[in-house]
């Protein structure tokens, strides 16, 4: 029951810092960017760890292999696309 | 005395945990289901990703039609549907069928919300001019949006369908490894959605 409650109140701070971020114009734009990117990494891995449960226990080890997998076919997907798309001779 | 009926194999001694190692099979299976819906959903925002590059985003912000208030509280919302289907499971593993089938409907209620105001504004956007035949920014825009609206809708239905399920026919073996999956597929609808609102609300609004 905690950890629900735990999840929950991360995940929101974790949704409200880019939000802020994204109205005031302090920082440079890069370093926004690698806030906001940083944010929405860790709040994946907080909602995984707190609402699916899972860890790297024995009971869970198969599932956090089929991310792995799915993760890196959707890395050569993503990154393949980007790097073919830019390196088109207009 | 109605649970110990309806459970095959299971008594009541038996805990929730051992009853989910018996269905683990199940479990597995909709995570593979859910790992190619990520998939799916990956090459449709690749190609938003790509779409960006015509710059008809700048439009979008320019004519206020996109607005990063309404951004928040939709996925706030979205948040504390998450927060309550955790709850509903939580309160499943007690047996309990009032506060199961009140925080089901509680998710169910803002996923309905959360519908609403999203569907909202693609309405705006779509009756500024911006449909999704004028060119491909658009085309992938509402693809993107509208196959994440069109999972949640489905989602609020096999919900529905579960609390009726719970209602009439208490924990049964099939009712719980639903109620477990679909508690995957909500969270993983938030997965999604914080991709979908970092890249495409935040990252350019810079």
């Amino acid at each position: 029951m905690k950890k629900y409650f735990f999840g929950f109140l991360w995940s929101l701070f974790l949704t409200i810092i880019p939000f802020i971020l994204v109205s005031c114009k302090i920082f440079p734009s890069f370093i926004k960017k690698c806030i906001i990117f940083i944010c929405a990494f860790i709040q994946i891995i907080i909602q995984f760890r707190y609402f699916f449960h899972l860890n790297f226990s024995k009971k869970y080890i198969w599932i956090i292999y089929l991310l792995l997998f799915t993760g890196i076919i959707v890395l050569i997907i993503v990154i393949g696309s980007i790097w073919i798309m830019n390196n088109l001779n207009h | 005395m109605i649970l110990k009926n309806n459970f095959n194999n299971i008594n009541n001694t038996t805990s929730f945990k051992k009853f989910l190692d018996i269905e683990k099979n199940k479990i597995f299976g909709f995570w593979l289901y859910l790992m190619s819906d990520f998939v799916v959903f990956a090459t449709i925002f690749v190609v938003f990703i790509l779409m960006f590059k015509l710059n008809f985003y700048n439009i979008l912000i320019h004519k206020k039609l996109i607005s990063l208030f309404k951004i928040f509280i939709e996925t706030f919302i979205l948040l504390i549907s998450s927060f309550f289907c955790g709850l509903s499971i939580y309160s499943s593993e007690k047996f309990c069928i009032k506060k199961t089938i009140t925080f089901l409907l509680i998710t169910i209620f803002f996923g309905i919300f959360f519908i609403y105001l999203e569907f909202n504004e693609l309405l705006q956007i779509f009756r500024s001019g911006f449909k999704p035949s004028l060119n491909g920014f658009f085309t992938s825009f509402f693809t993107l949006l509208g196959v994440h609206i069109l999972h949640v809708f489905i989602g609020i239905i096999w919900a529905f369908i579960l609390v009726l399920n719970i209602f009439f026919l208490n924990f049964t073996k099939k009712v719980c490894s639903s109620l477990i999956c679909f508690s995957l597929f909500w969270h993983f609808l938030e997965i999604i959605w914080i991709f979908i609102y970092t890249y495409a609300y935040l990252f350019h609004n810079i």
